[in-house]
């Protein structure tokens, strides 16, 4: 069954909300594996998510314009001898999509509100 | 070799499957982002000192909750490519690991119904099929009868499909119905014969026609 156009799923909305958290205290870029430790000790969850359904909603949000992305320079990560990271941060749509949709889900308003500026 | 290095090798070589011959781009960039992901697992994990079997466990865990997301991921990316290729509409999407699973889920079937058959024929003429009292053999008679489907289903299949997935279904059920007081060990692998002769069938069937 297709899902209505626009809509986000449960773990879109939690990749949006830790990454809003993220952009809120100042350090707005995160990367896959980052990510799912925070959505994982926000939760209380016992496992982290899965590659396939992590990877697969960050890309969508890519896509469709709510998270902005960029591979890490090389160099930073060759000097921490590391594969190099794929940097996401929430980009304004992505604001607009996460509280319009808190907001359209009934008893529930946005957690997280940034200045205008 | 550990259990930590088999882990990620396992996970990286899933995801060189499911990308294999998807355009470079894409599969580059799920390559390189697996990559790191592994390796910051397995910092994270041991920064807070968690033993490497823990570490590889839930490496794996993540990689197999993750199969079908795979999947349809891989799907979306070949459909989109054909559809930019051909200038229309996404082809319908016939090849590829969703082909491959279902090869080895056919094969795995087979090799059920074929080793579950002797074993229920074997058992029904050592357990009274040939001396045992008028119910026994009714019994075993049965039981052989199911052993029996399944094994002729398996050979049937490849000259006459149709003939061999009845078979193997007919087989399948008679044999989970006719041991229903042990279902816990009989249903399950009943059913995997069903899908795998349901799937054979398919797979058998000429190409054209509307899309699976």
């Amino acid at each position: 069954m297709r899902r209505k156009e626009g809509v986000l799923l449960p773990i879109e909305l939690d990749i949006l909300e830790a990454g809003l958290e993220l952009l809120r205290s100042g350090d707005p870029d995160f990367h896959g594996f980052g990510i799912a430790k925070r959505i994982q000790s926000r939760e209380g969850a016992r496992n982290l998510t899965s590659h396939g359904t992590l990877y697969k909603a960050l890309g969508r949000l890519a896509e469709s314009g709510m998270l902005e992305s960029r591979w890490e320079d090389p160099n930073a990560a060759a000097e921490e001898q590391r594969p190099r990271r794929r940097l996401y941060r929430v980009s304004g749509l992505g604001e607009r999509a996460y509280h319009k949709a808190m907001l359209e889900q009934p008893g529930k308003a946005p957690i997280l509100r940034l200045d205008p500026s | 070799m550990n259990l930590l290095s088999v882990s990620t090798s396992i996970t990286s070589r899933w995801a060189g499957f499911y990308t294999r011959k998807l355009p470079a781009a894409q599969r580059d960039d799920r390559l390189s982002e697996i990559e790191s992901d592994l390796w910051e697992h397995a910092s994270c994990g041991r920064h807070d000192d968690r033993s490497e079997a823990d570490i590889a466990f839930e490496i794996l865990l993540r990689m197999l909750k993750g199969v079908p997301a795979d999947l349809l991921w891989r799907r979306t990316v070949a459909l989109r490519a054909a559809g930019h290729r051909a200038g229309t509409a996404p082809a319908p999407f016939s090849k590829g690991a969703t082909d491959v699973l279902k090869r080895v889920l056919i094969a795995v079937a087979n090799a059920i119904a074929v080793a579950g058959g002797a074993f229920l024929i074997i058992n029904a003429l050592g357990s009274g099929l040939i001396d045992g009292s008028e119910a026994d053999m009714v019994f075993f008679a049965i039981e052989a009868l199911g052993g029996l489907m399944l094994i002729i289903g398996v050979f049937y299949a490849r000259s006459s499909p149709r003939i061999g997935a009845w078979l193997m279904v007919g087989g399948a059920l008679l044999t989970a119905v006719w041991h229903f007081w042990a279902w816990f060990l009989f249903v399950p692998p009943a059913m995997l014969v069903i899908v795998g002769a349901i799937a054979g069938l398919q797979s058998r069937r000429p190409a054209g026609g509307a899309p699976a």
